[in-house]
């Protein structure tokens, strides 16, 4: 068991540094077999320490730093939560590795592509592995690294690099938040050890549970920065400034769901204050209806793609927020398959279409790329909770979990969240229909002749198209794995109400009721040969009407914070800059200088060579010697 | 001793404000102040043997005979630089030999 949780996070490490050293020597197939295969033996390290599972164990690895009472082993925990993700994550990671391949062939900077793919993972499994909070902090800010590092991949262009700044900026804003929580945990328990610390809790001497809430709010501070979540969510679609297969795997394995993880390994310690609960699930539910509202609007389809991410992740925190940790994975896991597949078809979209990206510009690309439009249909079914899918029962046992807390406010963010499904299955169909159905030629394309039946697509690797078929089929029958993940992860349950099989029945057919009512709705505004699907199209060409350009415009949050934090940023270093630095310190020096400067030159004018002024002032200088000695004599 | 000590030393002030002074004024000469210059140090040599005899000892007469030795000498090469000097600008007007000036 220890020789399998050390090779699950050193295999992808090994295989990301021995890249970085020796990749520019091997042939490119070799490094690209290297990069899959680490993973996959790390999978199957997995699969391994799945069957020799039989309860929560901590395994230590050996010291890393001590002194005195300070003490952070290098220390694993393998518990049923741990178990899952990393499943999940190897092997979701292990079909991105294989879809990079395609995508990525005739790239120059495979070498440090697939070298910091394989960080990227390793860092993420030693996140949700760490037992202490010390080494989660060490995976958790690898991940931030190497999604800097690969959202910024094209640093050549600098759009590209700035939105790797601003991943990087805005997600370290939350990690103060967590680091603070570290570090006063540890003064308040005196231990990193997450086991221990969630078994002290606020029985602890001398803890109080506002305590408990200001350590809760510091997590979810940082949560909100991996995750994305309200108000910190304005990286994240900026973030599809990097190659899809790493978008893939930041929004479905690697990055953003850390955030969550978090809040569910601490959930024993900061559940027990109500006023983190119900934050962590406002916080959710605004954020999934955000997300949801902007995914309406854009027109980019990666861009969709990383809202309808932020709206998920959204549920998940609402799960946690209700206490329902097992509803709260399950939708992490379901949403890692299905938002996977999303991503990597859309890249294979995206390729065909020779890197198009607007929605408006594409369809009927289902005849066209057949391999491609099956198993994204299948993800967007999914992503909108169409019942038989994976998606439905995830988003559904959120559902019911928030409706069994009752009350007033959780019945509120309960309606919110429903409302957010109907928007959800609009937005998804929308870009289904845009994507991927006819265009009725319209008089304008007729005229134009060939372009009527829509953009030219050139063909995939076939490797490409491969991958999307496990994802699709996972998607589709998860639904089926939450009985057993139920089961599987009931002890990590919060305080989450229980509910009547009759309520809950209920609850799913009012879902079903929302989710046909958002089919309906996008059908007749997107489905073919509607009248307002062309009418839609173009509409598209017009500058967009006021509160279409709020949505698309992600509510101008990025105008509002470009307003209170940059925009006075700037003004202060200009200030400091040019009045401070430049005014006051350097020309007062400069005038210092300037003044020495004349006064020598002054005083050089005694060293005029004359002989006689020099016997002179010899003369004169002695007599004033002796004459001062004569004076203090006499 | 017929000539009482401070006779001596004011006669010796007189002496060297004398050759000061003729270093100070006389600069159109080089041979001048160089003349000034032996004035002030024979004002020296003066002081010297006026304290050896004073405190009846030899040392200040073995010094005055040092400042002797070593006036010649001085004198010698001095007057050898004055020739050196006259020959290169054909003047020996101190003031005209300012190559050491600042600039």
């Amino acid at each position: 068991m220890k020789t399998a949780l050390a090779l699950i996070i050193l295999l992808p490490l090994v295989g990301g540094i021995g890249n970085i050293l020796l990749g520019r020597l091997l042939p490119r197939r070799v490094v690209e077999v290297t990069a899959c295969s680490v993973i996959w033996l790390s999978f199957i390290a997995s699969l391994f320490a799945a069957g020799n599972y039989n309860g929560p164990a901590v395994v230590e690895m050996g010291p890393w730093l001590s002194s005195f009472t300070f003490s952070a082993p290098i220390s694993l925990s393998l518990d049923s939560l741990s178990l899952s993700l990393i499943l999940m994550i190897t092997f979701v990671c292990g079909l991105i590795h294989l879809y990079s391949i395609g995508y990525m062939a005739g790239d120059p900077g495979y070498v440090r592509f697939f070298a910091l793919l394989n960080l990227f993972t390793g860092a993420m499994l030693l996140l949700v592995l760490a037992e202490n909070m010390l080494l989660l902090y060490l995976g958790w800010e690898g991940v931030g690294f190497c999604s800097y590092a690969l959202i910024g991949f094209w640093y050549k262009e600098a759009e590209n690099a700035t939105a790797g700044r601003k991943a990087f900026i805005v997600t370290r804003i939350g990690d103060i938040g967590l680091a603070i929580a570290v570090v006063w945990m540890f003064k308040l328990f005196h231990t990193f050890s997450i086991t221990q610390l969630n078994q002290l809790g606020p029985s602890h001497p001398g803890v109080s549970m506002g305590l408990i809430t200001a350590l809760g709010l510091l997590l979810l501070l940082g949560a909100m920065g991996k995750s994305a979540q309200a108000p910190l969510m304005v990286w994240l679609p900026d973030a599809m400034a990097g190659p899809t297969p790493v978008s893939a795997q930041i929004h479905a394995a690697t990055m953003v769901t850390a955030g969550v993880y978090l809040l569910m390994r601490m959930f024993p310690l900061i559940g027990g204050s109500t006023v983190v609960v119900a934050a962590i699930a406002v916080t959710g539910t605004f954020t999934a209806f955000y997300g949801a509202t902007c995914a309406l609007a854009e027109r980019d389809l990666k861009r969709i793609l990383a809202y309808s991410t932020i709206s998920q992740i959204g549920y998940m925190m609402l799960a946690v927020g209700c206490g329902a940790v097992t509803a709260a994975t399950f939708h992490l896991i379901i949403h890692a398959f299905f938002k996977a597949l999303l991503f990597l078809s859309a890249g294979c979209v995206i390729n065909a279409l020779h890197h198009e990206q607007d929605i408006f510009r594409m369809g009927g690309l289902y005849r066209k790329l057949p391999w491609v439009f099956w198993p994204f249909l299948a993800g967007s079914l999914c992503l909108a909770g169409v019942p038989p899918t994976g998606g439905f029962f995830s988003k559904e046992s959120i559902l019911t979990a928030a409706w069994g807390k009752g009350g007033m406010f959780y019945g509120g963010l309960y309606l919110v969240g429903t409302f957010t499904v109907l928007l959800t299955v609009i937005y998804t169909l929308r870009m289904v229909f845009l994507v991927f159905g006819d265009r009725v030629p319209t008089l304008a394309s007729r005229l134009e002749g060939a372009k009527a039946s829509g953009p030219s697509v050139h063909a995939l690797p076939r490797i490409m198209e491969i991958i999307l078929i496990p994802l699709a089929l996972l998607a589709l029958v998860g639904g089926a794995a939450g009985g057993l993940l139920e089961y599987f992860l009931a002890s990590l349950n919060g305080s989450a109400g229980h509910v009547r099989l009759a309520t809950e029945e209920t609850l799913k057919g009012v879902a079903s009721l929302v989710v046909l009512a958002g089919m309906v709705i996008a059908w007749l505004y997107y489905g073919y040969g509607s009248q307002h699907r062309e009418v839609r199209i173009a509409g598209a060409e017009h500058p967009p009407t006021r509160l279409v350009a709020f949505l698309q415009a992600g509510w101008y949050f990025d105008r509002l914070y470009d307003w209170l934090f940059i925009r006075p940023f700037t003004w202060l270093a200009t200030i400091l800059w040019q009045r401070v630095d430049e005014g006051v310190i350097d020309d007062s020096l400069d005038w210092t200088a300037v003044q020495f400067g004349r006064t020598g030159q002054f005083l050089g004018r005694w060293g005029s060579g004359r002989i006689s002024v020099y016997m002179l002032s010899l003369v004169a200088g002695a007599t004033l010697m002796i004459g001062w000695f004569a004076w203090e004599v006499l | 001793m017929i000539v009482p000590l401070s006779h001596l030393l004011v006669f010796a002030s007189v002496l060297f404000a004398l050759g000061v002074i003729c270093v100070l004024i006389w600069r159109t000469n080089v041979i001048m102040v160089l003349i000034g210059i032996e004035i002030m140090l024979n004002a020296a040599m003066l002081v010297f043997v006026a304290g050896s005899y004073q405190w009846g000892r030899a040392d200040g007469q073995v010094f005055a005979l040092m400042i002797i030795a070593m006036t010649s000498a001085e004198v010698s090469l001095a007057l050898a630089m004055v020739v050196y000097l006259h020959r290169r600008k054909n003047t020996v007007n101190v003031d005209e030999f300012r190559q050491l000036r600042d600039r």
